[in-house]
């Protein structure tokens, strides 16, 4: 589990949390959202330590963050991937560059041999293993990120708005990694995310407005007041803000939907008078 | 007054072990005065293809006219930057300045303008894009997020180009700095031709006239955004045509063709309400 207890940070005079206090469990899919400048970014910083609260405590697993003899167990614990797929890369070939964490760790060759092979299968990168990382799309290079966080074998994957400079089928081949991965129940998934539509594959969302938590609830309770989803900055999903509009206009729509056919079916009934 | 691309082809790293083709034979013309969406996934050679329209790139075959004038003559190079103007992906990794007033008058100054000249243009800059005149004095690495895109786009209006090309403006923007970006791009017409780079094109729809689309290098669409609405591989990027054909599937008839949302809306209700028997 991890644990943020009366946490607060600043970057010098800058308040970024005040008492902030928040439990996230294992097996939880959280999506963090909030405007440019609430805090997102800082939050998942302290998660793993690249960051330590200037109050209060946060506790990875029991470990806490201030604790300098837990460190490499926190980072391993939790990994986390950053929105650009270019700086995150240390080596020029994909295997090596996913081998790079656990030869950190000090594993043996064997170990760390089927911990790549493995993390190239998840994430569809075997055709790519010797390719240089350069060569790489924005896409893959943001697999290759996740990839090797996974071969660390974390039990929490935190990733920073990590499909904000991808074009929309990687976007979706990463929500569809993220979600496989998801299903196959031992990996904690915390992301934070602009992208209503990606808001809708988390179980749980969590709103920062100023550095306080202004929502923690399902997907549906968040989209089903569209007037504070807007006053946290997020546009609600297309698909979400036609049944909006329509529902304004006096059609008897089911409020919100997410799924295009569901849309579909309901406009297609009221047009037959059913 | 025109863009034209003719028959461009660019490689990278010509004539050495790591050439690699990103453009094969792109053409297209745009007027000024129209607004051009270019879409396409990663690695299909949108930027490569910006950098060519001012002449920071030049085309291995084939050429690129702006106004009229060949960006391969050399001569031409500062005038075709004066009126193309670049604001690429992530602009504000790029600030160097101390104070915003001389990021925002940087491009302003290489045209040569006097220092008042330049004040005039600065604050008009900044007026459009409705920034507050205090902000002139901060450095531009402590303003928000928002506000660092307003001034990287500032530096580049103060050049007052003819042709703006924003390279995905919206990366990294929340909801309403998204909303208020796009009004005030909306503003701009009539005044320059944008060329926008994205991925998403939902929230464009009603700023672009035209459209093209490009992978592996070479176009696979180019025309009025209205007649390519049919095209299989748009549907990725634009929900709400995937949305409009399904609807034609079911029965419903569109009176015109999906320009943006509330086209679509009002169409739908008028299928529901003059649908029934």
């Amino acid at each position: 589990m991890i644990r943020f207890v009366d946490v607060s940070f600043s970057y010098g005079e800058r308040k970024v949390f005040e008492g902030i206090n928040l439990e996230i469990k294992k097996g939880e899919w959280v999506a963090l959202v909030g405007a440019n400048g609430s805090g997102k970014s800082t939050l998942v910083k302290l998660l793993n330590a690249i960051l330590i609260p200037t109050e209060g405590h946060v506790l990875i697993d029991g470990l806490d963050t201030r604790d300098e003899g837990a460190l490499w167990e926190i980072r391993r614990r939790v990994g986390v991937v950053f929105q650009n797929p270019d700086t995150q890369i240390v080596a020029s070939i994909v295997e090596d560059d996913i081998a790079f964490g656990p030869e950190n760790l000090g594993l043996d060759p064997t170990e760390i041999r089927q911990r790549v092979d493995k993390v190239l299968e998840v994430l569809d990168l075997v055709p790519f293993r010797s390719s240089p990382t350069y060569a790489l799309s924005g896409g893959q290079k943001q697999k290759l990120a996740i990839a090797g966080a996974l071969a660390m074998k974390p039990e929490y994957l935190v990733l920073d708005e990590p499909t904000s400079m991808l074009d929309p089928p990687s976007r979706r081949e990463i929500n569809r990694i993220l979600n496989y991965l998801y299903s196959k129940g031992d990996l904690t998934i915390i992301y934070s995310t602009h992208n209503p539509e990606e808001i809708v594959l988390a179980r749980r969302v969590i709103a920062l407005v100023n550095g306080k938590i202004a929502f923690d609830g399902t997907p549906l309770e968040f989209f089903s007041n569209p007037d504070m989803v807007w006053e946290f900055g997020i546009r609600l999903p297309i698909i979400t803000h036609l049944c909006y509009r329509l529902r304004k206009r006096g059609l008897a729509l089911t409020f919100p939907v997410f799924d295009p056919e569901e849309l579909i079916d309901e406009l297609w009934r009221l047009k037959s008078g059913m | 007054m025109a863009i034209e691309v003719r028959n461009v082809s660019f490689s990278y790293s010509l004539d050495s072990a790591f050439e690699t083709k990103v453009l094969d034979g792109v053409s297209f013309r745009l007027e000024h005065g129209e607004n051009l969406g270019i879409l396409g996934p990663t690695g299909s050679g949108k930027s490569t293809l910006i950098q060519l329209l001012n002449a920071l790139l030049i085309p291995t075959q084939g050429e690129v006219l702006v106004d009229g004038l060949n960006t391969k003559d050399k001569k031409n190079g500062s005038k075709i930057r004066e009126l193309v103007g670049v604001v690429f992906q992530y602009p504000e990794n790029q600030f160097f300045e101390d104070k915003v007033y001389d990021e925002i008058a940087f491009g302003a100054r290489n045209l040569k303008l006097s220092e008042e000249k330049v004040r005039e243009r600065v604050l008009e800059a900044i007026n459009f894009l409705e920034l507050s005149a205090d902000i002139l004095q901060k450095s531009p690495f402590e303003i928000s997020g928002g506000e660092k895109r307003k001034v990287a786009i500032a530096s580049i209006l103060v050049r007052k180009p003819k042709y703006l090309v924003l390279d995905e403006p919206f990366a990294g923007m929340d909801y309403p700095g998204t909303r208020a970006l796009l009004s005030l791009f909306k503003n701009l017409k009539g005044k320059c031709s944008i060329i926008v780079v994205t991925h998403t094109l939902d929230e464009l729809l009603g700023l672009v006239d035209k459209l093209l689309f490009l992978y592996k290098g070479r176009v696979k669409a180019f025309g009025d955004l209205r007649s390519l609405f049919d095209l299989d591989e748009l549907r990725e990027y634009v929900s709400l045509i995937e949305l409009l054909s399904k609807l034609k599937k079911k029965g419903f008839s569109f009176r015109k063709s999906l320009v943006d949302m509330d086209s679509l809306e009002e169409d739908i209700v008028w299928n529901v309400l003059h649908g029934k028997v």
